[in-house]
């Protein structure tokens, strides 16, 4: 029996120890919030998680306007606006269209792959929000105070990348992780993107200067 | 594939946009499996004509008007109105407006690009009132399946138009087949067969017309046509498809 007990403590230490940590900073310069960037680590892949987030459609926002998932899994996107919403996208990872559905009606759609998937309104322009669809669940949204911390990542040489929507381009560093340790990066974002796009017909809004 | 995945990451944000999916056909006179989304809108128009048919040498053109309404992801309303200008050695040339009416097209798949199956079935049920024979009535019903794989995209038809007089039925078979190829990503080129036989009523209405069709599509635009040339009965039996989504 003891020795049973001995052999359960030492199997949850090396648990505990399992993988390494990624920690850093994100800067956005140009103006625009840390909080709005997550961070993403790639180079391995994961089982997706069963749970399927929301993107909600409010006030003729997406609300959150960025989320990270897994390949494999779906998110849904409730209208609560007393208005049509007509959610699309035209992002080569997944084009879909969900057509228009009213106030209280629930559509989703699975993620089979990675990617960027940029979703939009086909009929309000400023309603705009992007979904990175990752190899796995290490990723995290960046603090208000510019910190991120992301557990439990396999030791190894990966990738680290660093996202906002309206930033020019993505930031990215390799980081070597190490079991039982953290591995730190800063990285830098410039918020500074164009945000005009076409509705799902690849045509302007009519009224594109409410584009965010 | 640790490289691969570090790739396509990097790539996130540099992948280029492509055209939403619509509810287009790739043909002239077949019917192609894909649906318009819910609530979406979209005006269709139908041109046809058929030039030397049967042994009156009969000559039709006809202009059809549909307005189409999403129901569902994967069911929509379509309600024609047509007009037909004809013309043969028996009968002089007159215009009319012909029938109106209303048809429903079921996707029997998702619609949705990633997820909808290689193999797409369709069915399509249609009544319409014939305006100038005013006690008649022409129900329709056509299966379709396509196989899309890559740029190719084959369809077959198969149906049955039954008129209903009080004095005169008439049942129709009509069906086809055809393949489109993209050429570019609203660019298609292919060919189609289209047949319809009378089972009952007047044989002379029976013909056969093979030819090439040509689909193109833009934005909230699509058009196909087709330029079948006679096999049987027919010289020639042209037909061009255009819509427009709002």
């Amino acid at each position: 029996m003891r020795a049973l007990v001995a052999a359960l403590l030492v199997t949850l230490a090396a648990r505990a120890h399992a993988g390494g940590r990624v920690v850093g900073t994100v800067a956005l310069t140009g103006g625009g919030n840390a909080a709005d960037a997550i961070v993403y680590v790639v180079g391995f892949t994961e089982p997706a998680p069963t749970a399927t987030p929301e993107v909600q459609q409010k006030n003729k926002h997406f609300v959150p306007d960025l989320i990270a998932i897994t390949a494999g899994q779906a998110v849904s996107f409730p209208n609560g606006d007393p208005l049509f919403h007509n959610v699309f996208s035209r992002s080569a990872a997944r084009p879909f269209d969900l057509g228009s559905y009213r106030r209280g009606e629930t559509k989703s759609k699975a993620f089979p792959t990675t990617g960027v998937v940029d979703v939009y309104c086909n009929i309000h322009p400023e309603m705009a929000a992007t979904i990175l669809v990752l190899p796995n669940r290490k990723y995290t949204r960046v603090r208000a105070d510019g910190t991120f911390a992301i557990d439990g990542v396999p030791a190894g040489t990966w990738t680290v990348f660093a996202y906002a929507r309206q930033s020019v381009r993505p930031a990215s560093a390799k980081i070597t992780v190490v079991d039982g340790a953290d591995a730190k990066v800063a990285l830098e974002l410039t918020h500074a993107a164009d945000l005009a796009h076409p509705n799902k017909y690849g045509e302007a809004y009519r009224d594109p200067d409410k584009y965010r | 594939m640790r490289l691969r995945l570090v790739v396509s990451a990097a790539a996130l944000a540099l992948i280029p946009a492509r055209a939403a999916h619509a509810g287009l056909s790739r043909f002239g006179w077949l019917l192609d499996t894909d649906v318009i989304p819910e609530r979406a809108v979209e005006l269709e128009q139908w041109t046809t004509e058929e030039d030397q048919q049967g042994a009156a040498n009969r000559d039709e053109t006809t202009l059809s008007w549909a307005p189409v309404v999403g129901i569902t992801d994967r069911l929509e309303l379509a309600l024609p109105v047509e007009w037909t200008w004809e013309a043969s050695d028996t009968a002089g040339a007159r215009t009319a407006f012909t029938r109106f009416g209303g048809e429903l097209r079921w996707r029997l798949v998702t619609n949705d690009p990633v997820d909808a199956p290689a193999f797409a079935p369709l069915v399509r049920v249609a009544v319409n009132r014939l305006v100038t024979e005013r006690d008649a009535l022409e129900i329709a019903g056509d299966v379709a399946g396509s196989y899309h794989c890559g740029r190719v995209h084959v369809v077959a038809n198969a149906g049955v138009l039954q008129l209903v007089q009080p004095d005169a039925n008439a049942t129709t078979a009509r069906g086809g087949a055809g393949v489109s190829l993209g050429v570019t990503d609203e660019l298609r080129l292919g060919a189609e067969a289209f047949a319809q036989l009378a089972l009952t009523g007047d044989s002379d209405e029976s013909w056969v017309a093979a030819g090439p069709n040509l689909a193109w599509n833009h934005g909230r635009f699509w058009i196909a046509a087709a330029l079948p040339v006679g096999l049987y009965q027919i010289r020639v039996a042209p037909r061009v498809t255009w819509a427009i989504a709002f």
